[in-house]
């Protein structure tokens, strides 16, 4: 087994990322982003721009895994984006998520107590600082720090070369979460660009820069094809002592259909050389029907996953108390050396299929696979505009492994018992501003 | 019986003379030509959507460049921030929710252009028709008080969205009053109907004007145009992915 981070997954999605948040430093952040989008949306004709989307959502889900028999959840969500000209080549970003929620939307007390959250009667609420970055626009380069959005690859679902942010198809509505650093960007012609990075450490509380990212990144863009090669370094940290050396290669290939390859090779110099280190995802899109039927498919193969394809996906967990699959997710332990991520195993499909029933219905009907364990996680999206801005939709997502459809056989990952739902409804109603 | 000789030598002298002032189809075609295809623009757009009952409106600014590039950025509240660019040969959307440049594939094109009747295609077709059709004039009508000649055109090319189309072309003013596309099969796809066109450096240009998706039963799109600029330099700079995500 092989130690890979990340979140574990919630059986009702989040939308935003859900990253642990000090509560210090959101609070302290939290005035400052309400008075610059106050202003923003109080100033003149050339005033900064204030956009955004505001999310209501219920959802119920019914338990698995130890989780319990029935939960149900209110939220309130809005991210509020703001841009603002300073000077004749500077423009300020911001962006920050507020949202009450109340119910499953809630983390669970323990991590509650150490976030933002403010919880009282009825609902608790809390503000999240999502972007804060600034860019310069020079002569031949642009330049930008703070917490901005730096994206790389062209996956459709799965995209490992975005390595600092990348995606999860299981929640594709996510706004993608920013990270703590600076890009320079240079563009040699008007269809390739090549940036230059800088991320500060995994750990926000390190000051020893320990696992900070530097990196190059470049694509080029043909009438046909597209091509982005990527090299950075992850400086020393606590289990690679000589550091991190990750290789990226993203392709786009338009032959009718569309083809995507996307791989990143992440080499531990003092662990060697191995599949381990590899995370490549092949997928293809295409349009039948006049368009009105999408399909998309992908391959992931995860090497950094914490399980190999013979290992239980109770090894994630610590046995020492009572049995993961009697204990709800939230609640579980990890175990020594590991730290589960969304994916933990090898092998993944995703298959996808969007029909539109006119321009204003459209439904979704995907499912992720885990083929080491033959788990799936089949969801069905539909969703309408009853007017320009709105969008309301509803979504069943229905975990299935072995052992809840046989009663026997293992556990899945993606089955019912690991993410502790049997199947889950969330409706939602999103306006945009 | 000799003055029934004559009469009828008249007539046809009389309608060989009448046809020799026609204009020829290509001449007609090559009028179209040069009122409609730029070498450069930028404009202020607006698009009126009506379909299944719903009315939606969305603004926007664009530049276009040849028949190779275009830029087009939607100001709407509800779009806002969501950018397009065509450039050789292929289209990138800038998405403000998920911050990143996304490639539209090939096959995408001919969808629908944010709900309206216009394709991807559409919008950033502007190659001349007579580089891509042979025209045939198949007589005059009068469309709303107004004589038109009608064109028949036939694509050169298997791989044009629309092997034939039908225009009608004022007869006085040159403006393309009418068009109408049409697939392989004969049936209609798409009718375009002017509804103003204005005089704009020494060319008529079409400033507004109504498309109809005939597969969309009921839909129209009512596209205006202002602060219109022909063949003034737009620099290169405009068609980049550096544009694409400042």
């Amino acid at each position: 087994m092989s130690a890979a981070a990340g979140p574990v997954p919630s059986p009702v999605p989040l939308r935003r990322p859900s990253a642990p948040r000090r509560a210090s430093a959101a609070r302290r952040a939290a005035p400052a982003v309400l008075a610059l989008l106050a202003a923003a949306a109080g100033a003149g004709a050339d005033a900064p721009e204030l956009s955004g989307t505001l999310v209501s959502s219920a959802a119920a889900s019914a338990g698995a895994g130890g989780a319990a028999v029935f939960s149900m959840g209110w939220e309130e969500y809005c991210n509020l984006r703001l841009k603002a000209a300073a000077g004749e080549r500077g423009t300020v970003y911001a962006a920050a998520n507020l949202v009450a929620a109340s119910g499953s939307y809630l983390p669970p007390a323990a991590v509650l107590a150490q976030t933002a959250f403010v919880a009282g009667e009825n609902y608790a609420a809390a503000l999240e600082l999502e972007r804060l970055y600034l860019r310069i626009r020079g002569e031949a380069l642009d330049f930008e720090a703070g917490l901005l959005r730096l994206s790389l690859g062209y996956g459709p679902a799965w995209r490992p070369v975005d390595f600092l942010s990348p995606p999860n198809p299981l929640v594709p509505d996510a706004r993608p979460r920013g990270l703590l650093g600076a890009v320079v960007s240079a563009y040699p012609s008007g269809t390739s660009r090549i940036k230059a990075f800088l991320a500060a450490p995994t750990d926000p509380r390190d000051a020893e820069a320990e696992g900070t990212a530097l990196g190059v990144a470049g694509d080029v863009h043909g009438g046909r094809a597209s091509l982005l090669g990527l090299y950075a370094f992850r400086t020393p940290e606590p289990g690679y002592p000589r550091g991190r050396h990750i290789a990226g290669l993203s392709a786009k290939l338009e032959a009718g259909a569309g083809f995507v390859l996307d791989a990143l090779y992440e080499w531990n110099p003092d662990a060697g050389a191995g599949w381990n280190g590899l995370r490549a995802a092949v997928g293809a899109d295409y349009s039948l029907f006049g368009g009105d039927l999408y399909v998309l498919g992908q391959y992931l193969y995860n090497g950094p996953g914490a399980l190999d394809p013979g290992d239980d996906v109770g090894d994630l967990y610590d046995s020492s108390g009572d049995p993961w699959y009697e204990t709800a997710p939230a609640e579980r332990l990890p175990a020594p050396g590991v730290e589960p991520s969304a994916f933990n195993r090898r092998n993944y499909l995703l298959a996808s299929f969007l029909y539109r029933f006119g321009d204003y219905t459209r439904a979704t009907l995907s499912c992720a696979a885990c083929l080491d364990d033959l788990s799936f996680l089949p969801s069905l999206t539909v969703e309408h505009e009853p007017f320009q801005g709105l969008a309301v939709s509803g979504t069943v997502r229905v975990p299935l492994d072995a052992r809840s459809l046989s009663g026997s056989g293992g556990y899945g990952e993606l089955g019912p018992a690991n993410s502790g739902s049997r199947g889950s409804v969330t409706l939602s109603a999103k306006l945009r501003f | 019986m000799k003055r029934m000789i004559v009469s009828a030598l008249a007539a046809f002298i009389l309608a060989a003379s009448a046809r020799a002032q026609d204009p020829s189809a290509a001449e007609l075609l090559a009028r179209v030509d040069s009122n409609e295809v730029y070498s450069s623009i930028s404009y202020k757009g607006r698009m009126t959507i009506e379909y299944q009952g719903k009315r939606y409106v969305k603004t926007f600014e664009a530049f276009a460049r040849g028949g190779s590039d275009s830029y087009v950025e939607f100001l709407n509240p509800e779009d806002k921030g969501t950018k397009y660019l065509k450039t050789e040969g292929r289209l990138y959307v800038y998405s403000p929710d998920s911050e990143e440049v996304m490639l539209i594939s090939g096959h995408l094109l001919k969808e629908s252009m944010m709900g309206s009747d216009l394709s991807y295609e559409d919008t950033i077709d502007n190659e001349k028709l007579s580089a891509r059709y042979v025209p045939t004039l198949a007589g005059k009508e009068t469309l709303e008080g107004r004589e038109a000649w009608v064109l028949d055109l036939a694509a050169r090319k298997k791989t044009e969205s629309y092997p034939r189309q039908k225009l009608w072309v004022d007869v006085v003013t040159g403006d393309l009053l009418r068009f109408e596309l049409y697939a392989l099969s004969g049936s209609k796809l798409k009718e375009y109907v002017l509804l103003k066109a204005q005089a704009i450096g020494g060319r008529r240009f079409p400033v507004e004007f109504e498309m109809r998706d005939l597969l969309r039963k009921g839909s129209r799109t009512v596209f205006l145009m202002s602060d219109v600029v022909l063949d003034a330099r737009v620099p290169d700079s405009v068609f980049s992915l550096r544009n694409l995500e400042r």
